[in-house]
Parts: structure tokens; sequence; C-alpha cells
């Protein structure tokens, strides 16, 4: 194939795939939300924005994305700091832990919290403290706190990256030049990694922003993303639902305008044959401070995991510490739930069919953008990266704006566009990897074997493939947990229970059967061993890359 | 062995010229060097003559065949990479094969023929090895042998040995030297280390802003620059604008400073009063103690000693100017000795105006 058809074919597949289902959904929500009366009419959007309700979702919402973010922050930083510098009792144990958070299922784990710290939860009864009410409902810290323990190993990924990519002669230059720790900490080793935390800050307070599934069960429905939810049912009739979306969108967009303003996005790549950090011993009471710290973070952390398992377990569980009597018969149950097969199936289907996309298109983008000199590579890179700032419930609500009445009615069908969802929204996972790869292992393996006489094909079966394979498994598997986790599309386009993914069906369940709690925990409790499976392998292939994944 | 031409090739990154109408022609069997500072252009023309570049104008020609527009594959070239590019997912074996695998040769002369490559380059024992776990020396010799093992008809090195310390850059270039003796390939080799070129070359291109100065033998190139950019290349310190005094029929005189210098070298009369760009070249400079003759020959102080592992060169101030002269390490000169600076009158290259 020549370069020339080669590069029409790209922009095609970018205008194409990110154009159409990206760009012009985003557009249809413009249309609705300005063009309801058949012309440009702004009044509605205005009336909309001057509304108190809309106003104090807004404030709820910002409010909470940064509660989140400061709470993840406070978690997150301290813990990057120690693992990628020290080495200390458990470390190794801990890095595979500190992943566990990110794999809690949607919904489940506010029955676990509910369970650890409701007022007769097991910490009040465990240690006798009373009927304390941690958790009242609808408390914005309660929310806020939940989401910062589910996502601050985004942070914390992004930050020991950025750490284990600062050369450690970097640092030895500033001490000889006569910096105590404290100045190479805030002259060199704060300025260098700003791109991780930057990156990281602004996932983790854009997910706290748009999430949907924390708030609806906790019962905080005053933010944007509940309202808009709420909406969807009435699309077709009421712009406002659209309305709220251009608010989210626009709120979104000016934060990450701030973030980038304030700080560097450029990613440092280690140099060749840089030197890695070689790790400190700390003395012995620093090793235990740092230990016990480390698991007072993961104990946290896990806490509403354990609630979920606990409850899953549970045969009776009233008023006590812990269940009285102990069974798996709610993981039959749950197995054997009507429609639970098929929303397996379909999740099944949904997340494998888009990750397969997600590898082809991701690493084709990847190769065009990292080896060919494509115009305004710049763009499409970001173009592709748009869609982890993109809330699901956004595209959602795009896909329904643009494609009812067509072919694609998600009304009547949703499976493609539940398909195409979960690939846009998890394509920059594998583009970001190979992309990774490819930069990790340079045109001249390949110029190498063009001398040798390799076609393009052999070239790309014998030595790409197999070189950049740890980082395309590594993108691959975790679009396939995130897919499998996916709320917002779901909840949005699956409207009728043959079409449920798994986390859908989970909340149908919750309300539908008397012991709905405990299925839905055995349910959750499946879902984590395949997810922490899933993470500790894509940790295990490409290590600290993995935050590399979380880069916009 | 195979002719090599480049014909007027130009080729741009963006805004920036890599390279600017560039043409050369390389001898069957020769070993080439493309010499210059960095961003001068000689990896780029270098890839372009592997087929990794496509130039924006002009060719390149295989014993007159125009291969401008062939894909590297199918170039028949090996290349030597600066950083070895050896594919860590294969053995040393594997990584040596994989060219004649593409030229799909059959597993017994493949055996035969890496088995071969492996006891010239002595790496036998390393070859179940990857290449992760072999020293910067040993994968040197394996990204040798994996461009030298399908009988190509050009061989490229971009600047294979600058990772390598001073001993192990000797005895590989002392097995290029052998190599390229016994199988009398014609090999292009980029570098930017004058050492380099003296040890191997055999005729050097001096390339800068994407242009070649200068195409001649190494000797020739150090001793007998064509410009002043080409001499400040090559570390040359006694460069000197002068005027002329006078001319006759076999010599010109010319005021160095206020003193007055013969050289072997005959001028028009029209050039009286011009100025001309002299190279007096440090190692020909004669030092002595009392004065020799009297033409060329002046005293002076020393104010400089700059001493290397086996030669010192001394800065001696005379009158208005300061020259250097080169001399071994085991003659004694102290600072502020006074002695005579004698400069052999067919020494001094007068270098042609750009």
């Amino acid at each position: 194939m020549s370069k020339r058809s080669n590069t029409i074919i790209f922009y095609c597949l970018v205008v194409g795939v990110l154009g159409g289902f990206l760009l012009a959904p985003l557009a249809g929500v413009f249309g609705r939300a300005f063009w309801f009366t058949g012309t440009f009419d702004p009044s509605l959007f205005l009336l909309t924005l001057a509304s108190p309700i809309v106003q104090t979702a807004c404030t709820n919402s910002i409010l909470l994305a940064f509660l989140s973010l400061a709470m993840a922050f406070f978690i997150a930083v301290p813990l990057a700091f120690i693992v990628s510098r020290y080495t200390f009792f458990s470390r190794s144990l801990f890095s595979v832990l500190v992943l566990i958070p990110m794999m809690l299922p949607p919904f489940v784990g506010a029955i676990g919290m509910t369970r650890m710290f409701g007022q007769y939860g097991f910490i009040n009864l465990f240690f006798g403290l009373g009927p304390i009410p941690w958790l009242t409902s609808a408390n914005i810290v309660v929310v806020a706190l939940l989401q910062a323990l589910h996502l601050f190993p985004i942070l914390y990924l992004n930050i020991s990256s950025s750490l284990s990519q600062i050369n450690p002669e970097l640092l030895e230059a500033a001490r000889t030049s006569g910096a105590k720790n404290a100045r190479v900490l805030s002259d060199i080793v704060l300025p260098l990694a700003m791109p991780g935390i930057a990156a990281g800050a602004i996932l983790v307070f854009l997910w706290s922003l748009t999430d949907l599934g924390t708030p609806l069960l906790m019962g905080f429905r005053n933010v944007l993303a509940v309202e808009i939810f709420e909406r969807t049912v009435s699309i077709n009739t009421d712009p406002s639902g659209s309305i709220l979306v251009i608010i989210l969108m626009l709120t979104t967009i000016f934060l990450v305008l701030i973030f980038k303003k304030f700080f560097a996005f450029e990613t440092a790549t280690p140099s060749r044959g840089q030197r890695t950090v070689s790790l400190k011993q700390p003395s012995l009471p620093a090793n235990i401070l740092m230990s016990v710290f480390m698991w007072c973070v993961v104990t946290a952390s896990i806490l509403p995991h354990c609630g979920i398992i606990l409850t899953s377990l549970a045969e009776k569980w009233y008023f006590t510490a812990l269940p009285t009597e102990w069974s798996f018969r709610f993981f039959g149950s749950a197995l054997s739930a009507q429609g639970m097969q098929h929303a397996v199936q379909n999740s099944l289907l949904y997340s494998s069919v888009a990750t397969l996309v997600d590898v082809i298109l991701g690493t084709y983008f990847a190769w065009m953008i990292a080896r060919k000199k494509i115009r305004a590579a710049w763009a499409i890179d970001a173009l592709i990266m748009l869609p982890m700032a993109l809330p699901g419930i956004i595209l959602a609500f795009g896909y329904i704006a643009t494609f009812s009445g067509t072919f694609l009615d998600p009304l009547k069908n949703p499976i493609p566009l539940l398909i195409i969802g979960y690939s846009i929204r998890r394509l920059p996972f594998c583009f970001r990897s190979a992309y990774a790869g490819f930069l990790q292992t340079g045109p001249e393996f390949e110029e190498a074997g063009r001398v040798c006489g390799a076609t393009p094909s052999t070239i790309g079966r014998t030595i790409t493939l197999p070189l950049i394979s740890a980082h395309l498994a590594a993108g691959a598997l975790l679009a396939f947990l995130f897919a499998m986790l996916e709320v917002s599309e779901s909840m949005v386009l699956a409207v009728k229970e043959q079409f449920f993914p798994l986390t859908r069906f989970i909340y149908a369940l919750l309300g539908k059967i008397p012991d709905g709690e405990y299925v839905a925990s055995a349910l959750g409790v499946i879902c984590m061993i395949i997810l922490g499976s899933g993470i500790a392998l894509a940790s295990a292939i490409v290590g600290k890359q993995l935050g590399k994944m979380f880069r916009m | 062995m195979k002719k090599l031409e480049i014909k007027s090739v130009s080729k741009k990154f963006g805004t920036v010229n890599a390279l600017l109408d560039v043409s050369l022609v390389l001898m069957p069997g020769e070993l080439f060097f493309l010499l210059g500072p960095s961003g001068c252009g000689k990896t780029t023309l270098l890839r372009i003559i592997a087929g990794l570049e496509t130039p924006d104008t002009g060719s390149v020609l295989l014993d007159d065949n125009n291969i401008t527009a062939l894909p590297s594959e199918k170039r028949t070239m090996g290349m030597v990479f600066q950083n070895y590019a050896l594919w860590p997912h294969m053995t040393v074996f594997e990584n040596i094969a994989y060219g004649l695998k593409r030229r799909k040769t059959n597993t017994k002369e493949l055996h035969t023929r890496v088995g071969d490559i492996l006891d010239k380059t002595g790496l036998s024992s390393l070859s179940n090895r990857k290449p992760t776990t072999l020293s910067g020396g040993q994968q040197q010799r394996v990204a040798l042998s994996r461009a030298l093992v399908y009988n190509p008809e050009i061989v490229l090195f971009d600047e294979p040995l600058s990772n390598l310390d001073a001993q192990l850059r000797g005895e590989l270039r002392a097995q290029i030297r052998e190599l390229h003796a016994a199988l009398g390939i014609t090999m292009v080799y980029v570098t930017h280390d004058q050492e380099e070129v003296h040890a191997l070359a055999q005729r050097a291109a001096l390339m800068m802003n994407g242009t070649i100065l200068q195409v001649d033998t190494p000797p020739m190139l150090f001793s007998k620059p064509n410009s002043n950019r080409a001499a400040q290349f090559f570390g040359r310190r006694n460069i000197f604008t002068v005027s002329i005094t006078e001319v006759s029929q076999t010599i010109t005189t010319v005021l160095l400073g206020s003193c007055k210098l013969t050289l072997a070298h005959k001028e028009n009369a029209s050039a009286l009063n011009s100025t001309i760009t002299l190279l007096i070249p440090e190692e020909k400079i004669i030092l002595t103690e009392s004065k020799s003759h009297e033409t060329n020959c002046f005293e002076g102080t020393i104010i400089s000693l700059e001493i290397s592992s086996q030669t010192k060169v001394i800065g001696i101030q005379i009158h208005n100017i300061v020259l250097y002269a080169l001399c071994l390490n085991s003659a004694s000169y102290h600072m502020s000795q006074a002695l005579f600076v004698e400069i052999p009158c067919e020494s001094v290259w007068i270098i042609p105006d750009e």
C-alpha cells in the first residue's frame, strides 16, 4: 500500500469513527439544545442556566469533584512518593493491593460502605461506638470520600509513573549543586512530576464530576450527572437534558483548559540508557511507619470491598458486627437469577467486540502518529484522547439525540451503539498503550528489518507486534475491564431488559428481588475477582507504565 | 562490488534543509566516510542511501541503476545502526539469521553462513543469548554480523562506535578494516570522529549545513582544507588573514602580525596588497633554541601548554600574534620559555575563498 493511500485511509477512519461517533453526537446535543424550535434559539439555554436547580446542581458537581480530588490527593501523593523512593515491608504486595479500589463494581460499593459504616454497621458495632451516623444520606463529603477511595489509584499510577521517569542524575546534579532534600523536591522532582500529577488530577476531577453511579446510589441527586440521567426519558420532548449536557461539557472543557494553562502536559520520555531510580532502605522506625501508613490506606480503601464480600456470604446479619450465619447460597442465586446469564453474555459480547475494535483502531492510529509524519497529529491525538475526559453520560445522551429514528436507533436495538460507545470511550487506553509501545521500541528496529529485506507486513508480524505485544495486551485488558464496569452508557442506552449488560442488571436486581442486596453483592464479588485478576495481570505486564495509560 | 552515485539530492524536514543539492560518487569497494558536525545531514544522506528516507529531489544510483524509488527491503544493503537496533525478543542467532530468512535461504545454508560469521566475529558461544544480556562491544559485533551475513552490495554504518569505550573502538575499527579488506564491499560510514576517519577511511566527504564542503583523502582534508569552515571543523588554530606585501615569480611574502612570512606560492602581481587566509599546520612548525634560518624563523615566548597523553600543544606569543605548535610529550618546554619558531614555507596552506 502506498504512503498516500495509507494516509487517506487514516484520515477517512479518523473522520468516520471519531467524527461520526464522537463529534457528531456532541453536535447533535447542541442541535437539540439550541435548535429545538427549528431555528437557533438560545433563550431556553439561558433560562435553564439561570434556574436555581441547575445552578445548585452545577455548584454541587464542581464542589463534589474538588472534594474528591483533594481527598484523592491526600491519599495518592504520599503513597506515590513512598513507593517510588523507598523499599519497605510488603512493598510488592502493596503495589498490587493499591489497585483494588479501581475494581469496585458500580452500585454494590455503596452496599459495602453502608454495611461497614452504617449506624448499625461493622465499625460502630465492632468497636462499640454506638449508632454514630457516619453515612448521613445525601452528604457530599461521604459521596466525595467514596469517589476518592475509588479513584485515587489513577492519581497514584500517574504520579508514580512520572516519578519513575525522572532521571536520577538530575536529582544528583541538584544535590551536588548544594540543594537539600526539600529543595530537590520543590525545584526538581515536583516540576518534573507535574505533568503526571496534572494528568491524574484532571482525570480524577472529571470522573468525579461526571460520575453517575455513586451520587445516584447515595441519594445525592442534585448533581449534573443525575439530573441529566433523569431527563433521558424525555429527551425527545424536553430540551433541558441536552442543555444540561452542554453545561456539563462546557464545564469540562473550561476546566481542562484551566489545567492545561497552569500545568505542562508534555510527558517526558526517559532517555536511552537512563539509569533507573534505586530504592532507598529506610531506617527501621521509618520502615514501620511507612508500612503502617500504607496498610491504613489499603484497609480504608478496601472496606467497601470487605463489606460486599461479607454481605455476599451473610445468611444472617442483623445488628451484629459480623454475620451470625454464613452461606454461599447468594452466589447460587446470583448465578441462577433470571436474566443473569443473558446479562453476562451481553456484557462479554459488548466488551469483547469493543475491545477488539479498540485494539485494531488504537494500534493503527498509534502507528500512524508515532511512525508516519501525519499532519495535525497533535489534534488527532487530542481527539482520540478526548473520550477519556468525556463523561459516558454525555456521549450516551448524544447518541440518543443523534441516532434516534435512524437505523441505529437505540430504542429499537442498542447493541451497535453500546459497542460503539464502549469502543470510543476505551479507545484512549489501547491507543495510549500502543503509542507508548511504539515510542519505547523506536523505529530503528523496524528500519533494521527493512534493511535486512523484510516487507512491511513481515516486519509488523515478526518485529513490531512481538515488541509491543505487552503494551497491546495491557491496553486491551484495561479496555475490556473498564467496558465490563461501564455504567453511564449502559444505563442510558440499554432500556430493555434483553439488552442489559451486567452492571445495568445489578442495578435492576437491587430493587427487584427481596434478597437483591445480597445477590447483587455476590455478583459484585464475582466482578471483583474477574477485574482484580485482570488489573493485576495488566500491572504485571507493564509495571509502572500502567500509569501512562491514564494520561490525557 | 558496486559503484554508488548520489545525484543532486535535496531533503527538507519542515522548514529545515537537511540536504541541499548533494552529489557524490563512491567507487566500487571503497570505504567512504561522511564526516561532519551534528545536524550536518550526514545521517539523512545515509538513510536516503539505505532507502529509509526519500529525497525531495535528486537520485541514488547503484551501478548506474536508479534505485531512488526502490524500497529499502529490496536494496540488498546492510546497515549497522548507532544504537545497534538489535531485536530484544530474538537471540543473537535469530538476529543474524533474520536477513537470510527474508531471502528464503535454505536452512542448511542459513546455519552455515550464520555459523561462519559468528566464528569470524567471535560470537559463537553467545548465539543463544538475548542481545540485552550482551556487553556493548558484543552487541556491536552482532549488529555488524547481521549487516554482513547476506552479502550485501553496500554496507552502511551510522556512527557505529560512538557508544563504545576507547579500547573497544580500537578493536572494532581493526575488525571493520579487516572485513573490508577481506570482503571488498563498498562501505559508507557516518561519523563525527576525525580519529575514525584517519584510522579507516580511504576517502571522506566533509559535510556542513546539508552540503558537502570537500571530498578527499583524510590527510588532504586535514592539511589542505578548502574553506575556513573546514579548517575550523578540523580544529585548526593557526588560521590567519594576512595581506600580501610582495610577489615574485617563485614566492609570495605576506605580513603575519608584524613578521614577514614567505610562502612557496606564486601570486599574480595584481594580488599585491590583497588579503588571503592562511593555515599554518601546528604539526609542521619546528621549534628550535637558536635561529636556524633567516627567513620564516621568529623569536617568541611560550604562553600556554596543553598536554595530552602523547602530544602537547604549545602556544607561542610572537609580537602581536599567537601561534600554536604541536610536539611530542617527551620534549621539555616550560612556560615563559624563549624559543625560535620556524615555519617551512612549503607547509603553509592558502585556504581558498568560499
